[in-house]
């Protein structure tokens, strides 16, 4: 069989990828193959936002703005994508162009493009236009000229502009691409995939690929085996149950978030502050605990929660619960053919409570230096269940249950003081460009006293972004 | 000026929406073009034994290797002293320095070949890597720097009070978002167009010409627009456009340098970080009569621009503040990192941050509000209005300035609800402490170097009446193009619309010089009203012939040429002068007037004049945690008689955020070898949208017509807002003074990351 032709459609005209020597990034062909310089490349690693760029799948008829410098072409086959060109132009521009011009959100100009893309897929959200949801739309972009209040007010004043959605051309979505030395497999179901794990030998999962992309090599010397783990069905479900809500491993942690918006209400702030939102529509939940980094956002709360992993490989599935996943740094269980299937979220007993606070140098788009997660039930001050997990403080995310088993069936204030007092003996963490290992500690213990507070005045999370 | 009713955008903002803003990157790239990336050395000081590229020989594409033995001329750019090479040759001297370049057909693959070239070395000495360390073992890039003023042994004794302390004030990274760039196309007869992402063509012609061994005349160098600059692009700028003219030269094709951001943040020059070593002597109601301080700058591996930047620190110690003697020792230190360089404010802002912190520390001290502190020191007829190098502060805006900030920031009321905000929290066991603060500001503004205050201009009218316009100033979105084309268009009395913006080009412009020490506007604006002048004369000549009148009785109005009741549109005036041939091209030229320095004695008159600002901040703080932020702002600021309100509230709000990364979030951090850790925004912090206050006003100061004669009587606003943010600074010491009895404030330094708070509330 002829290998079908691999196109995308950009700015939806259907483009087909053709002479391409080198395994490359979504945003390097844009810019090189297609001349589409509107989308810059600030950093290659996510975090500027100046590539960003709006991807929709292939008949999933959602939008989502993603950085096209972390998306390796090859992921992004049979999908649409919309850059600043597709917007419009001097001749023709779109409102929010416009808007950008009026409140002079631009300076240099380096950084609009990318602002203008965020800034429209929260016009094409349903989320209500306030500060907090422009300021939650724009935190993966960096502007150094203005100091960001006149974007603010660009995106504020185009509200209800919507951009005109893709025609449905359907295009190929092929299963298997092939990009100078790499391959790429899509398997769509589970058992397309085991089948793939089967026949193919040395390969590499990817699911969004916000963390292996950064680290795989810019030129592919070597033959590289991708299965791209994505476009699984199984993997995108989300199942709602009574006392659990079980999600399929690529579900981006985007759709992770606003599954438990209402459901979890105090995870949500940790999580709106995961990446931004590029990062979230692109990164899974599942990938997230692969990568195993010692400070994994969600790791602590899964930890607190107890939940249960579900893990497909060539032989199946099997369960584990999250507290034997983590092996050491950047290490987990998984064999070489295994992937997070699913994982559950338990939904906490009302009577517990649920706590989850990330410090970091920036608010916003930043790796936690420390977090903590909670998850507490007291009857009369005293403690009568307590978890609690950490990020940032050992090699993997720590369940402190050892501590949390000494301040149980004590009173709060005497068992919270214990913990201060002790806590060097629990916890030793090392110094890095996050902060030191005395901050570590000391912040620790700051989010002790942070709980007391909480659980004796009864505060909901004492956030510096409440006051 | 009243050129339009209303305000002109910035020339470049609809393109920049529509990503139709080409930057060097964008622009169409030649078949033929080969791509460029460098080679950085591993290690922080060596010899190098050999360049070993035997592995780009196995791979299946193009690639070739430059080294500083492919230099036709001379191996170095240094802008004002010799010793700094393009490329390191026989030693290298920081962690990161280029030392080879590979070329390739694609901007990945050469990256890719980059990373397989080896460098073998011999290690030589131990590398310097702090500032202390340097001071110890004397490792300096110039001779100290001394200003001296009056008597400061005998001013100590006579004070009720000594004072001793130190404190760091950390680096900074550009973060341009366009990092550097630069594109060389050969021509024949060795003539090079460089196009390159600079804040200083000229510097970038000079720079290759001295590199390939050819006279200026044969370089063209030029630049559109650039994606960022603050001074990060003033002279090490020239490194990368010398490394794609030296490819360029080798290969006899075009050359592409586009560093990657981990490279860029590598391998050019960042933000002087300080250390400041201080006694000063002072009266109970804390006025200062003695200071005596020595300021430790980290120059880096190579002087560049370190000398000027000491010397604008040096003379912004004294900030508002008349300060009776003082000895200041700069010292330019050199390590083994990366050479500093220009960043907005030039030691400007670590010299007004260095006297703040003293004036906390005094407050601290006397147990008095730092603004009492303040109010006995500022310049005055009082007090005294000469600053420590001599030239006289003949009209301070400060006390206008502060009045209106009192204002608009309802600062009594607010200090007073703070206090029982604090207390509040305090007795309620609850984290929160808030702080305000203010910081008054004066800034110097023409180059410390008087030779480099000059400027020009080259206008050219059609006979279609279109007016073209070129001049020696750079467009790193500062909006200079859109200032100075307003400055055209108000000559002529036309529309702005009509005044085409072209690119930087030495071609056009020559000699021109960097636009920084935010002079754009002020060297450029007069430059291209002269040229425009000269050439409206000639019109306005052609104009009273053609009426039969005086030449006073013509007048220009809203793109007409009017005399009485007759009157010609502009485009027709100028068709009739081209047919009668009347020239309607001229360059126009400004130097700044008044100046006089000498660099030896620290003695002169090297500001032509200075702005006026001030800030007030509230800070919020968690003592549990370290964490900050700012809940509010109030700034005013002294732009003159601004050209453009809405370009220089930009500029307000952009330097003031800029400023508030410089002092909380944005860390370098480097290893035990000297290698920078923080090269990328994953890991380096500037602030997000989150992180500028929830309520940020600007003003600025009305009816302040500039004193000298500027264009239109404006002022320069580029670098000083950023210091203003030295406010937030103080208002987190008072959170933190808030916080417990036993605090020490004082101790905070700079950058004032969750870390280095909760080490000063733990002390």
């Amino acid at each position: 069989m002829a290998e079908l032709i691999n196109t995308i459609l950009i700015n939806n005209k259907k483009v087909e990828v053709e002479n391409i020597q080198h395994d490359i990034t979504l945003l390097d062909w844009l810019r090189n193959y297609h001349k589409l310089t509107g989308t810059k490349e600030g950093c290659a690693e996510g975090d500027c936002g100046a590539c960003s760029v709006i991807i929709e799948d292939n008949g999933s008829g959602s939008s989502r703005p993603i950085n096209a410098c972390l998306v390796r072409l090859g992921q992004v086959i049979g999908s649409s994508v919309t850059t600043i060109e597709g917007l419009g132009c001097d001749k023709n521009p779109h409102p929010l162009q416009v808007a950008f011009t009026k409140e002079h959100a631009s300076q240099c100009g380096y950084c609009t493009p990318g602002f203008i893309i965020s800034g429209i897929s929260l016009l094409n959200s349903n989320k209500k236009i306030t500060d907090d949801t422009i300021n939650d739309a724009i935190s993966g972009n960096l502007c150094r000229c203005t100091g960001y209040s006149p974007i603010i007010k660009a995106i504020k004043s185009v509200s209800n502009e919507k951009i005109a959605k893709n025609n449905n051309q359907t295009i190929n979505k092929n299963k298997k691409i092939n990009f100078g030395n790499v391959t790429y497999f899509k398997p769509s179901n589970l058992k397309e995939l085991k089948n793939y794990l089967n026949d193919v030998k040395d390969f590499q999962f990817l699911a969004g690929g916000t963390d292996l992309n950064l680290h795989r090599p810019i030129i592919n010397q070597k033959e590289d085996k991708i299965i791209c783990l994505d476009s699984i069905k199984e993997l995108n479900s989300i199942k709602h149950f009574k006392e659990k809500i079980e999600f399929g491993g690529a579900v981006t942690i985007e759709n992770f978030l606003e599954a438990i918006r209402f459901k979890m209400p105090e995870l949500i702030e940790i999580l709106q502050r995961f990446g931004s939102p590029q990062i979230r529509n692109q990164g899974t939940i599942g990938g997230n605990l692969c990568t195993s980094s010692p400070i994994g956002d969600i790791a602590p709360i899964l930890l607190v929660l107890n939940s249960n992993l579900k893990v497909f490989g060539r032989n199946g599935f099997k369960k584990i619960n999250i507290k034997n996943f983590f092996k050491g740094y950047r290490k987990n269980i998984l064999k070489k053919d295994e992937i997070i299937s699913s994982l559950e979220l338990p939904i906490a007993n009302k009577k517990n409570k649920i706590f989850s606070w990330k410090l970091s140098k920036r608010y916003d788009q930043d790796i936690s230096t420390i977090s903590l997660a909670i998850n507490i039930r007291i009857q009369n001050n005293i403690i009568k269940e307590l978890h609690m997990a950490a990020g940032g403080v050992a090699a993997t995310p720590k369940l402190l249950d050892k501590l949390c088993k000494q301040m149980l069936e004590k009173h709060l204030d005497d068992s919270i003081e214990f913990a201060i007092y002790n806590l060097d003996k629990f916890i030793q963490p090392i110094s890095d460009l996050r902060g030191s290992g005395f901050y570590r500690l000391e912040a620790m213990r700051g989010l002790l006293r942070r709980l007391q507070i909480c659980l004796s005045q009864n505060k909901k999370s004492l956030s510096i972004m409440e006051v | 000026m009243n050129n339009l009713n209303k305000i002109p955008f910035h020339d470049s903002s609809l393109r920049h929406s529509t990503g139709q803003a080409i930057y060097i990157d964008d622009m169409p790239e030649q078949e033929n073009l080969l791509h460029g990336a460098p080679v950085l050395s591993k290690f922080a000081c060596g010899k190098i034994k050999k360049i070993n590229s035997d592995k780009l020989n196995d791979l299946p594409f193009f690639t070739k290797i430059i080294t500083a033995k492919d230099i036709p001329g001379e191996n170095e750019i240094g802008p004002i002293k010799n010793g700094e090479p393009i490329l390191a040759e026989e030693f290298f001297s920081y962690l990161g320095q280029p030392v080879a370049i590979v070329l390739a057909k694609t901007n990945q693959e050469a990256i890719y070949a980059s990373s397989l070239v080896e460098i073998e070395v011999e290690f030589t000495t131990k590398p310097i890597l702090n500032l202390d360390d340097a001071y110890k073992q004397k490792s300096f890039l110039e001779d100290p720097m001394i200003l001296e003023k009056g008597n400061v042994k005998k001013e100590m004794l006579q004070s009720d009070y000594r004072l001793s302390g130190d404190f760091e004030i950390g680096g900074q990274d550009h973060f341009y978002l366009e990092t550097h760039v630069a594109m060389t196309f050969p021509g024949e007869n060795n003539e090079y167009v460089v196009w390159s992402s600079t804040q200083h063509p000229t510097e970038v012609q000079h720079g290759v010409g001295k590199v390939l061994n050819i006279p200026s005349a044969k370089i063209d160098s030029k630049v559109r627009r650039l994606g960022g600059g603050f001074g990060g692009k003033e002279s090490q700028a020239t490194i990368f456009a010398a490394m794609s003219a030296l490819g360029a030269y080798v290969t006899q094709k075009p050359v592409k340098i586009r560093l990657n951001r981990h490279n860029d943040m590598t391998a050019s020059g960042k933000r002087h970080d300080f250390k400041v070593y201080f006694t000063a002597g002072f009266t109970v109601d804390g006025k200062i009569l003695a200071l005596d301080i020595k300021l430790l700058s980290n120059g880096g591996n190579v002087l560049d621009l370190s000398g000027p930047v000491m010397t604008r620190a040096l003379t912004h110690l004294d900030n508002c503040y008349f300060i009776k003697s003082l000895k200041a020792i700069g010292y330019v230190c050199k390590t083994n990192t990366v050479s500093n360089t220009a960043f907005r404010g030039f030691g400007g802002p670590q010299g007004m941050l260095a006297i703040e912190n003293i004036l906390y520390s005094v407050s601290q001290h006397l147990q008095k509000p730092i603004d009492k502190i303040r109010q006995i020191n500022y310049y005055s007829r009082l007090n005294g209005l000469k600053t420590p190098y001599g030239q006289i502060v003949k009209n301070p805006r400060i006390e206008r300035v502060l009045k209106e900030i009192y204002k608009l920031s309802d600062y009594k009321n607010r200090i007073r609800n703070i206090k029982e905000f604090n207390l509040n929290q305090k007795n309620n066991n609850l984290p929160f402490r808030k702080g305000i603060a203010l910081m008054p500001a004066k800034f110097g503004i023409s180059f410390n170097k008087p030779s480099l205050n000059q400027g020009g201009a080259l206008v050219h009218v059609y006979s279609d009446g279109s007016i073209r316009l070129n001049h020696g100033g750079t467009e790193m979105g500062q909006g200079l193009f859109i200032k100075v084309a307003q400055v055209v268009a108000e000559c002529f009395k036309v529309s702005v619309d009509q005044i085409h913006i072209t690119s930087t080009n030495t071609a056009e412009v020559p000699n021109t010089s960097a636009t920084a020490a935010s002079s754009g506007s002020d060297l450029n604006g007069m430059a291209a009203w002269n040229a425009s002048n000269i050439i409206k004369n000639r019109m306005v000549d052609h104009a009273a012939k053609l009426f039969k009148k005086n030449k006073k009785d013509i007048i220009l109005n809203d793109g007409r040429i009017v005399c009485g009741n007759k009157s010609l549109s502009f485009s027709e005036l100028a068709f009739s002068c081209w047919e009668n041939r009347i020239s309607l091209s001229s360059t126009g030229y400004y130097k700044t007037p008044k100046i006089y320095w000498d660099q030896g004695k620290l003695k002169g008159h090297p500001y032509f004049y200075f702005t006026w600002g001030a800030a007030i901040s509230e800070a919020l703080l968690d003592i549990n945690t370290g964490e900050s932020r700012i809940l509010r702002a109030n700034i005013v600021q002294d732009c003159g008689n601004s050209l453009n309100e809405s370009i220089d509230i930009g500029q307000i709000e952009g330097g003031f955020v800029q400023g508030l990364g410089w002092l909380t979030c944005e860390e370098l951090c480097f290893s035990q070898e000297g290698k920078l850790l923080t090269t990328g925004p994953s890991t380096y912090k500037l602030p997000g949208s989150r992180d500028i206050p929830k309520v940020f006003n600007v003003k600025l100061l009305e009816n302040a017509d500039n004193e000298e004669k500027t264009i239109f009587r404006s002022k320069a606003v580029g670098e000083p807002p950023l210091l203003l943010a030295i406010s937030h600074f103080l208002a987190l010491k008072e959170a933190i003074k808030d916080s417990s009895e036993e605090t020490k404030p004082e101790l905070l330094n700079s950058p004032a990351t969750p870390s280095e708070i909760l080490r000063v509330l733990k002390a």
